[in-house]
């Protein structure tokens, strides 16, 4: 093994012998400073490898001399991982900076090797003294790489920094000198030893120095004003570089001396200026316009968060791993944005549109770092906030916990707020990667890879191998984003393969009937409308290359969701599944406004959902089947976290705005599986989730009022509301996005009633639902196709072009309007007699209501578009393509053998909610009659009736009267006049305008003006905070003396 | 009794019913004629104007669905009558109702609008989908009271069964649900009033603004089937609230009896009120008949 002293040595002796090395050409130079990092990478790598082999860390004494005269360095894992850190960001940033002018010439190598080498003498000194000089070298490292940059901002934003660096260092130096009065050693390790036995008045004042020194390095709100001026004005490659190794090395610094800091009250302190700096700085972060600055609150939060997790890990309450996976999280996802913000040159946020259009490999990079910055699975941050989080929460640490979410949240906004604009395309030649050499994208992909490497192989440890279908569609969708060159219909019939695979893998080992267990249940959902969406893929081609890939990995994340037993694995999935749906529907002509909607009440969905879990996990509670055991007022915190996350996720009246534009501007071959599918994966969260809990106990505990009455009644108004907002829309996918969140909320109070009633009532729903519903929306995706309008105003008469597409159409409204004899009869039915038979009666009326309205919309749906009279541009428009039709096949076929016989589905679905109540909902008095306490309905007998009735009819008018002459278009029977264009005898606009009036009174926007209210709540508030930066060094100053005097009141108050 | 002779009985109950829907059309053109101080048409009036178009030599169509919509109309109509027993104890006039329950015959009501308002839109006349928007604007309206009397019916006897409604109501005239309950009585008459697109409630069809609303463009053998859907549809109506709220019937005789009354209702208020435009009548109906459907719920809760 090499001796890691070399670690120090080698980078400080070719940083010095590089002039001379630069005589021999500045390729040499770069070429040799790449090397020692290299040397750098290997050597730590090499040792971290050992360490993960269990080798004890190595004390290494420097000068002949033991500690605690001599100064001795130490070498262990986390000291190992930290220069491996170090020493990629150093590579990475060293070929970014290549081309670089300043930073890339010979002072700037020179500088860039003092900066990782400062940092590396941070990470393993283990000497308080030393601890400053190294300080002090990375100080000047900074300063003078600051300075480089020619533009005022940065030379200001360098003068602040070195002006407040030298304000930290001396309060360092002043607590390491009374330190050393006080304990008589300046070795850490003798000083954590010796301090406790020290009596000496002022300990805790000389402490408090030293920390506001560390404090004020590390950048902690509110002493951060000018690293965030830093990052504004710096080359962001130099500032990638800070991040990876001074950054690192000084929160290690923090981690290593905050030994010396025993006691409750320090572990509060930390945790509270931690916590503070993670909220403020995320919603200061909000209302930034521009990239870096952006990034720099970000930093600062992040940065905040670990502090916040220290005292935590030191009292062994949250695990090491925790907060390692966050920093190494933090570093990847940092530093590549960084560099990433450099190529593409854009400062501003607004100047993002388009970004890096031409650079598939780039675009996954930004995706990647953004989705790793906000916790999201697979990537390592979202585990190490789950395990800081399980342990925060196995600790009691309820509003902790809540700060991190709340603080997570506001990560979201302004993280995707950020990927918006980036997913939005550029009205003028968009900005980014043109032309730029690899060498400079290099530390960006490379640590976009890494994130996704590390974070794919944790969620196979929590989901299992290659050979579980999650992961295999997971990595099959992995590959085919990468594959351009293929056409659209290609990747399309490869997905199909892949759905096929994984389902005949399912089905074909399967024994029993799957659809006895509510997995298998949803899973044959899942896998089916997977297949169906391939069908149609291959006559409507994708209009973005990664459609099939995310769909994919969507699809892999939801079966990843159905397979999970423990708490974990459902969560991951739930949140994979949330960003892949989020870039699927950010891929439609307005989608990244509607998708960035979607995701902002997805994130509360998941974080709520979150909430839930922990609260589980406080209780011990790891596994989804466990969760029976909770009671009380856990069980009823649980409960009612998961089901209103749930309940955002079905977007329940109140938080439903998300859902019309995620629907509507979703690509129109998506739109089918987001209204079928992704809509009822909630529904399961409340089947196999939330209904474990145990419900009779949650709704004892609010004595009078039952929680699920409550949800009964949020679901009843979610159809209700919806219901009436989808009558009154002029575009055919809003109308049907709105009946969508509207017919699953007759899925959520079914569900609510919790009885085997109602979950058959609820199950045979979701699947109807998912029948009809992904029906309209293909065939709506073939008009659109075929015509390219999606406005009532704009179709009409299409029945003579389409007619195929008109039946599907039909065969849908009627299903979905609950006439007989089709499927959706039963699926009325079912929840009718459920309803009654729980005793909600006026839910039962106010639902008959909610449907007949649905009839209001159903016919505009089908008259504006199919009926009335053909436009002139549409004479020529052609069928549907037949693999549309034919996945619309797909659906109407399972839709007509539930008509004729709902048995089919009803029957299985029996032992299900027999194995889950103990009854069975329904009973069958015959082979077709089904019978409940109130009522029976024989569901054959009554197609039987209609068939006849139809065939007597047809014969009774194709027979009597004379033969009917067909005629044309514009021959009716209209005042006397023959008008002369299709237009003015369309009724399309304003269909219900009557009705408008009627509801008036209930068609004001409240909710929206609500969440209106909401936002400007949250951006006042960020405006507000945002003047405190006020680019003043002298403010700054008096906030690090504020600062001091509220800490010191603290430890007073203590 | 087997499945071919009650096909039979069926069928000519469906006949009759016809017959009776156009006779009861035909007395109401007679009053409504000599309240306005007409002589007004023969009662018969029906028949001749259905043997009229059955029998005209020239027939047009628009598309295929325009062509279907009157079997959907026709279909509709004796379905439902089909579902809704007539005579009690006497099994060829219970018809099939043993296939489905109260929401059965509710929601199969739907089946002939759908079909009727599907063929009209495809004939291309705008006068057709004004008719239909109306049409089912001010039937949401009206469901909400019906739908809360239906409730308090069914919560009643705990049982959506017809039959069980009906048996429920033996013993007496004031066991009848019109005494039994009768604020989900009031909501559901007025209900009624709607359902029947008479006035005020006739913003529908029209006449002098949309002329006839949705079928417009039908004529021939077409309008025949639509006019005996219709009629077929409005008996099946007024057997269904006799079923409900008047004990049900007997004999046959007590079924002419109580349906006429039923339907008389809607006719005489028809006769003395002026139109409601659709909002008006959206929110007359939930209005007032809401809340006594609502009473009327509480009132079996209270129990």
């Amino acid at each position: 093994m090499v001796n890691p002293i070399l670690l120090i040595g080698v980078p400080l002796a070719v940083a010095f012998l590089l002039p001379l090395v630069d005589m021999l050409g500045r390729r040499t130079a770069r070429a040799v400073h790449l090397l020692t990092l290299a040397f750098e990478l290997f050597v730590a790598g090499e040792w971290l490898v050992q360490f993960l082999h269990g080798a004890a860390a190595v004390n290494i004494i420097t000068g002949g001399w033991a500690p605690p005269i001599g100064i001795n360095l130490r070498l262990g894992p986390l000291e190992a991982a930290l220069v491996c850190l170090a020493a990629l960001t150093g590579i990475g940033s060293a070929l970014y900076l290549a081309h670089h002018e300043e930073v890339g010439s010979l002072r700037g190598l020179v500088i860039q090797l003092l900066l990782v080498t400062g940092a590396i003498g941070l990470i393993m000194t283990r000497d308080v003294f030393n601890t400053f000089v190294f300080l002090e070298i990375s100080g000047i490292g900074t300063y003078s790489i600051v300075i480089f940059g020619k533009e005022r901002s940065a030379l200001e934003a360098g003068f602040k920094y070195i002006a407040l660096g030298g304000a930290a260092s001396t309060f360092f130096l002043l607590g390491v000198a009374f330190l050393y009065k006080i304990t008589g050693t300046l070795n850490l390790d003798d000083m954590i030893h010796k301090l406790p036995m020290a009596v000496v008045a002022g300990t805790g004042t000389v402490l408090l120095l030293l920390m506001v020194g560390i404090m004020s390095e590390l950048k902690l709100f509110p002493l951060n004003g000018p690293a965030i001026d830093l990052y504004d004005g710096v080359e962001p490659g130099v500032m990638a570089l800070i991040v990876g190794t001074t950054v690192n090395a000084l929160f290690f610094v923090f981690w290593k001396i905050s030994a010396l800091y025993t006691g409750p009250a320090w572990a509060a302190m930390f945790a509270s200026v931690g916590m503070t700096t993670f909220l403020v700085c995320n919603v200061l972060a909000i209302r930034q316009t521009r990239v870096r600055r952006m990034l720099g609150y970000s930093s600062s939060a992040q940065i905040g968060l670990l502090v916040f997790l220290v005292p935590f890990v030191k009292s062994g309450e949250v695990a090491l791993s925790a907060i390692a996976l966050l920093l190494v999280n933090h570093t990847f996802a940092k530093a590549g944005l960084l560099w990433l913000a450099g190529t593409h040159g854009g400062e501003k946020i607004k100047e993002w549109k388009g970004a890096f259009s031409d650079s598939l490999a780039l675009r996954i990079a930004l995706a990647t770092f953004v989705l790793a910055m906000t916790g999201l699975p697979p990537f390592p941050g979202f585990w190490g906030k789950w395990q800081a989080l399980v342990g925060l929460a196995q600790h009691g640490h309820g509003w902790w916990i809540g700060a991190v979410l709340v603080g997570s949240l506001f990560e979201f906004v302004y993280y995707f707020g950020w990927l918006k604009e980036a997913l939005t395309p550029a009205e003028t030649v968009p900005r980014g990667a043109v032309g730029s050499p690899l060498s400079e994208v290099f530390g960006s992909l490379l640590y976009a890879g890494l994130a996704i490497a590390l974070g794919a192989k944790v969620l196979m440890q929590v989901w299992g191998g290659f050979k579980t279908p999650a992961i295999f569609l997971g990595a099959a969708g992995f590959v085919l984003l990468f594959i351009r060159a293929l056409p659209e219909r290609f990747k399309a019939a490869l997905t199909l393969v892949a759905v096929a695979w994984v389902a005949w893998g399912v089905f074909a080992g399967a024994r029993a009937c799957p659809l006895w267990d509510i997995r298998g249940f949803f899973l044959v959902m899942v896998l089916f409308g997977a297949f169906v969406i391939s069908v149609a893929g291959l006559g409507i081609p994708a209009e973005r290359g990664s459609f099939w890939g995310l769909f994919l990995i969507l699809v892999g994340s939801i079966i990843g969701i159905l397979y999970s037993s423990s708490l974990l694995g459902f969560f991951a999935g739930w949140e994979l599944m949330t960003w892949s749906s989020y870039l699927l529907v950010s891929q439609g002509r307005h989608g990244p406004k509607a998708g960035y909607l979607y995701m902002l009440f997805a994130a509360a969905a998941g974080l709520l959902v979150l909430g839930g879990m922990m609260v589980a996990e406080s209780a011990g509670v790891t596994t989804l089947a466990a969760l029976v055991s909770l009671s009380g007022g856990v069980a009823l915190a649980a409960w009612g976290l998961l089901a209103v996350g749930f309940a955002v996720k079905v977007a329940s009246w109140g938080a439903h705005i998300w859902a019309p534009g995620a629907y509507a501007e979703s690509p129109d071959l998506f739109t089918p599986f987001l209204s079928g599918v992704i809509s009822k994966i909630p529904i399961f969260g409340l089947a196999a989730v939330v209904a474990r809990i145990a419900a009779p106990s949650v709704a004892t505990a609010i004595s009078s009022i039952s929680v699920a009455h409550i949800l009964g009644w949020v679901g009843g108004l979610t159809a209700f509301g919806m219901t009436l907002l989808a009558v009154f829309q002029e575009d055919m996918k809003k109308l049907l996005a709105y009946s969508s969140v509207g017919q699953v909320g007759y899925v959520v109070l079914a569900m609510a009633l919790l009885t085997p009633l109602g979950w058959t009532a609820a199950l045979y729903y979701a699947v109807n639902h998912f029948l009809f519903k992904g029906l309209l929306f293909l065939a709506i995706a073939g008009v659109i196709y075929r015509t390219g309008v999606r406005t009532f105003a704009d179709t009409g008469g299409l029945i003579k072009r389409m007619p195929l597409s008109f039946i599907a159409v039909l065969i849908g409204i009627i299903a979905l309007a609950g006439v007989p004899p089709l499927s959706g009869f039963a699926g009325k039915w079912l929840l009718y007699e459920a309803l009654m038979d729980k005793g909600w009666l006026f839910l039962t009326a106010f639902m008959m209501l909610a449907s007949v309205m649905a009839f209001l919309y159903c016919f505009r749906l089908i008259h504006s578009i199919f009926l009335g009279q053909l436009k002139d541009k549409d004479r020529n428009v052609r069928e549907a393509p037949w693999p549309l039709l034919l996945a619309e096949l797909l659906m109407v076929i399972p839709i007509l053998a539930l008509s004729v016989r709902p048995q089919l589905l009803i029957e299985p679905l029996q032992h299900l909610v027999t194995g889950v109540f103990g009854v069975p909902g329904v009973r069958f008095a015959s082979a077709a009659t089904m019978t409940t306490h109130f009522g029976y309905f024989n569901a054959a007998a009554m197609m039987a009736l209609v068939v006849v009735l139809f065939l007597v009819l047809l014969f009774i008018l194709l027979t009597v009267g004379p033969k009917p002459t067909k005629v044309k278009q514009l021959d009716i029977v209209y005042a006397a006049e023959v008008p002369p264009s299709p237009e003015e005898l369309q009724y399309a606009w304003a269909f219900y305008r009557p009705y408008e009036r009627a509801f008036a009174p209930l068609l004001k926007a409240r909710v929206t003006a609500f969440w209106h209210g909401v936002v400007d709540v949250v951006e006042g508030v960020a405006e507000a905070g945002r003047r405190f930066y006020t680019g003043n060094a002298q403010t700054y100053v008096l906030y690090s003396v504020l600062f001091i005097l509220v800490l010191a009141a603290f430890g007073l108050a203590r | 009794m087997p499945l071919g002779i009650k096909i039979a009985w069926s069928f000519l109950g469906v006949l009759v019913a016809i017959a009776y829907g156009l006779v009861i059309a035909g007395i109401i053109r007679k009053v409504m004629a000599r309240i306005q101080g007409r002589i007004g048409p023969p009662v018969w009036q029906q028949f001749i104007d259905l043997g009229k178009v059955i029998f005209q030599r020239t027939a047009t169509r628009h598309g295929w669905m325009f062509y279907l919509a009157p079997i959907f109309r026709a279909g509709g109509g004796i379905g439902l009558y089909l579902l809704i027993p007539v005579v009690i104890g006497v099994p060829a006039l219970s018809n099939f109702s043993f296939n489905g329950d109260l929401l059965l015959v509710m929601y199969f009501i739907f089946f002939g609008s759908l079909g009727m308002a599907l063929g009209a839109a495809d004939s291309g006349h705008p006068h057709s989908p004004i008719g239909i928007s109306r049409g089912l604007s001010q039937m949401t309206a009206y469901e909400l009271p019906f739908a809360l009397a239906m409730v308090a019916l069914a919560a009643q006897v705990h049982s959506f069964s017809i039959h069980d409604i009906i048996m429920a109501q033996q013993g007496g005239i004031l066991h009848w649900n019109l005494f039994a309950n009768p604020l989900a009585a009031i909501a559901a008459f007025i209900a009624f009033l709607g359902m029947n697109m008479y006035a005020p409630f006739n913003i529908v069809g029209a006449p002098q603004e949309i002329p006839v609303g949705p079928p417009t463009e039908y004529n021939s053998i077409f309008l025949s089937l639509m006019m005996s859907g219709r009629a077929i549809l409005a008996v099946a109506k007024i057997v269904l609230y006799m079923d409900l709220f008047l004990g049900g019937a007997h004999s046959i005789l007590a079924a002419f009896v109580k349906t006429i009354i039923i339907y008389f209702w809607s006719v005489f208020v028809g006769a003395v009120f002026p139109r409601f435009r659709t909002e008006q009548a959206v929110r007359f109906f939930l209005g007032w008949p809401t809340v006594a459907g609502i009473a009327g719920v509480l009132l079996v809760l209270i129990r």
